[in-house]
């Protein structure tokens, strides 16, 4: 308990100090990207470690937390926090009405329901030119405010993004560490034990996957009122399979996998573009060597040893 | 107290069950016998809402309780304990315990839910020597002691267990037979499914008989053990 804070306070500081130390403003994205990353990534872990399921269309719910936000604050003048808000409520229903029907079911449905709406999200925001800009995207968001505080450069905007990187780390391990968290670790254990015990178990399922969208949204919401400009690209299923990726790489049932897994893996992905063609490669063979030897992830490998020395 | 009655189910085309029809009364230590593929977990999972079924009903104490979900059936003390344990391999012996009540804490004092875990500790008292061991690293016998117990925790008034006996040595099935009947001083029923004929049969007081789907034979479980059919195709006896 306490330690999990205290870690907490390290990370803010060493964040803190990075962010004077670093002058390039390609390093303060790339630290931004490591938070906002980290908070769809944590709740990936909750959804693939603790509720056993998969969702190949995060990617899509962090889009439509960021299309939310820029076609609401451009077009309509909406508030960004408002708009915040009500992306994240957009995402929530979208992700309900996909969860309720598929997670009843026993079996991995939500992959193939997850990565359909991943391929028709990107679809409509290309066609949908109107409203999505097509695959010119949308520019001209408008920055965060706080009063007549703006969000407006690297370094105020890393204070939000590491601000709510963090809140979701605190909410994920509250959340593990509740009766929700017991049964959620019940149900990762054995499904069947789970429900033999009254868990409902499909509800806790839609409840999680709900709350991960939530979370891809509001680092949708957040990414788009830091760059100003948003497009496709961003948003496709190569993005949702590299938080996959990130998820598996950091211990998807742990909660500092979330943190570990989307630092390598934005700073490995960024050191991937010097190769291009090649970098999809290299990310699958990273995935494959990580299945193979430590399959419980980075953390999850660390906290096995630190199991094992103690014994 | 628990009425199954006419009971069919089937899984896309195949009918895993026929026309079922078996009875629980208070108290009482009911077995239903079979071999592999017979239909045993079929019947308990329908009977805990896991399955669903296609046709007939489910009575519990007159009320109508067929397909409800199974946090429903659990509400109305209606416990499985799985095919295979299923014990919660990550969490430690009495984490496991504590979820078996996971329903009564939403509504119960905290203090019952630790005297009913006492209870527990001093009907295994194994598992309270081991209490805060991991439970994957329990033996088998163990293993079935924390899932009948965790099962215990929710104050159940039927207990339905599937194939108790799974994997374990004679010795440890008689040990596991010997705690089940003591669960009577519990108030508990319990309806136990098993390949082990010989085991179910010996520690109940009726039983039934099922074979692929159907219920074939049904009498009380002394008659059944010196019945010449069932000794030849279940007990495996050489004929006199
Ligand atoms: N989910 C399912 N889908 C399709 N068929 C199933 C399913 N579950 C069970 N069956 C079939 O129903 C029949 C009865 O299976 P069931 O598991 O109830 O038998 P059992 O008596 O418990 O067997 P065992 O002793 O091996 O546990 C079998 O033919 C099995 O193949
Ligand atoms: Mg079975």
């Amino acid at each position: 308990m306490k330690k999990f804070y205290i870690t907490l306070l390290i990370i803010a500081v060493v964040v803190l100090l990075l962010s004077t130390l670093i002058k390039s403003s390609y390093f303060l994205l790339i630290l931004n990207l490591i938070a906002l990353n980290t908070i769809i990534v944590i709740g990936l872990n909750l959804l693939i470690g603790f509720a056993g399921q998969i969702s190949l269309g995060h990617a899509a719910f962090y889009g439509i937390g960021a299309y939310s936000s820029a076609i609401l604050t451009t077009f309509y003048n909406v508030n960004p926090w408002i708009a915040m808000l009500l992306a994240v409520f957009i995402t929530g229903i979208i992700a309900y009405i996909i969860g309720i029907p598929t997670l009843k079911l026993k079996g991995h449905y939500l992959v193939m329901a997850t990565l359909g709406l991943n391929i028709i999200f990107s679809i409509i925001i290309v066609q949908w030119e109107v409203f999505t800009g097509g695959p010119d995207g949308i520019a001209g968001i408008p920055y965060l405010q706080i009063g007549s505080f703006s969000f407006d450069s690297d370094k105020k905007i890393l204070y939000l993004c590491w601000f709510f990187a963090l809140l979701s780390l605190i909410v994920a391990y509250n959340l593990v560490h509740s009766r929700v968290g017991r049964a959620l670790m019940a149900l990762h254990n054995s499904e069947i034990a789970a429900s033999c015990l009254g868990i409902n178990v499909s509800k806790y399922k839609v409840k999680i996957f709900v709350l991960s969208a939530m979370l891809a949204s509001i680092a949708g919401s957040l990414y788009a009122h830091y760059v100003t400009f948003i497009s496709p690209e961003t948003f496709g299923i190569m993005f949702s399979i590299k938080l996959i990726i990130m998820s598996i790489f950091g211990g998807m049932s742990t909660i500092w996998g979330a943190l570990v897994g989307s630092g390598c893996l934005t700073i490995i992905s960024e050191l991937l573009n010097f190769v291009k063609d090649y970098s999809t490669i290299v990310l699958g063979l990273i995935l494959v060597l990580v299945l193979m030897f430590i399959p419980q992830g980075v953390v999850g490998y660390i906290t096995q040893l630190k199991i094992n020395n103690e014994k | 107290m628990l009425k199954v009655k006419n009971l069919s189910v089937k899984y896309g085309e195949i009918q895993a069950l026929h026309d079922i029809n078996i009875e629980l009364k208070k108290n009482e230590i009911v077995a239903i016998v079979g071999n592999n593929g017979a239909g045993k977990t079929s019947l308990i999972n329908t009977i805990t809402g896991i399955v669903q079924c296609y046709d007939g009903e489910i009575i519990f104490n007159n009320e109508n309780i067929t397909n409800l979900p199974t946090d429903k059936i659990v509400k109305y003390g209606i416990i499985q304990v799985p095919e295979g344990r299923e014990i919660f391999s990550e969490l430690t012996v009495e984490e496991n315990l504590e979820l078996g009540a996971y329903q009564r804490f939403k509504k119960e004092d905290k203090n019952k839910i630790f005297e009913t875990l006492d209870e527990i500790y001093s009907l295994f008292p194994i598992l309270k020597n081991r209490k805060n061991q991991i439970a994957g690293t329990l033996s088998g016998g163990e293993q079935q002691m924390l899932a009948i117990g965790r099962g215990l925790m929710a104050k159940p008034k039927i207990m339905l267990l599937d194939e108790p006996s799974l994997g374990l040595a004679p010795l440890i099935v008689e040990e596991v037979f010997n705690v089940i009947k003591r669960l009577r001083e519990q108030e508990v029923s319990i309806l136990i499914v098993e390949q082990n004929a010989y085991a179910a049969l010996k520690n109940s007081d009726r039983a039934y008989i099922i074979e692929t789907g159907k219920i074939t034979m049904h009498d009380k479980s002394e008659n059944l053990l010196n019945n010449e059919k069932i000794q030849e195709a279940f007990l495996g006896k050489r004929r006199k």
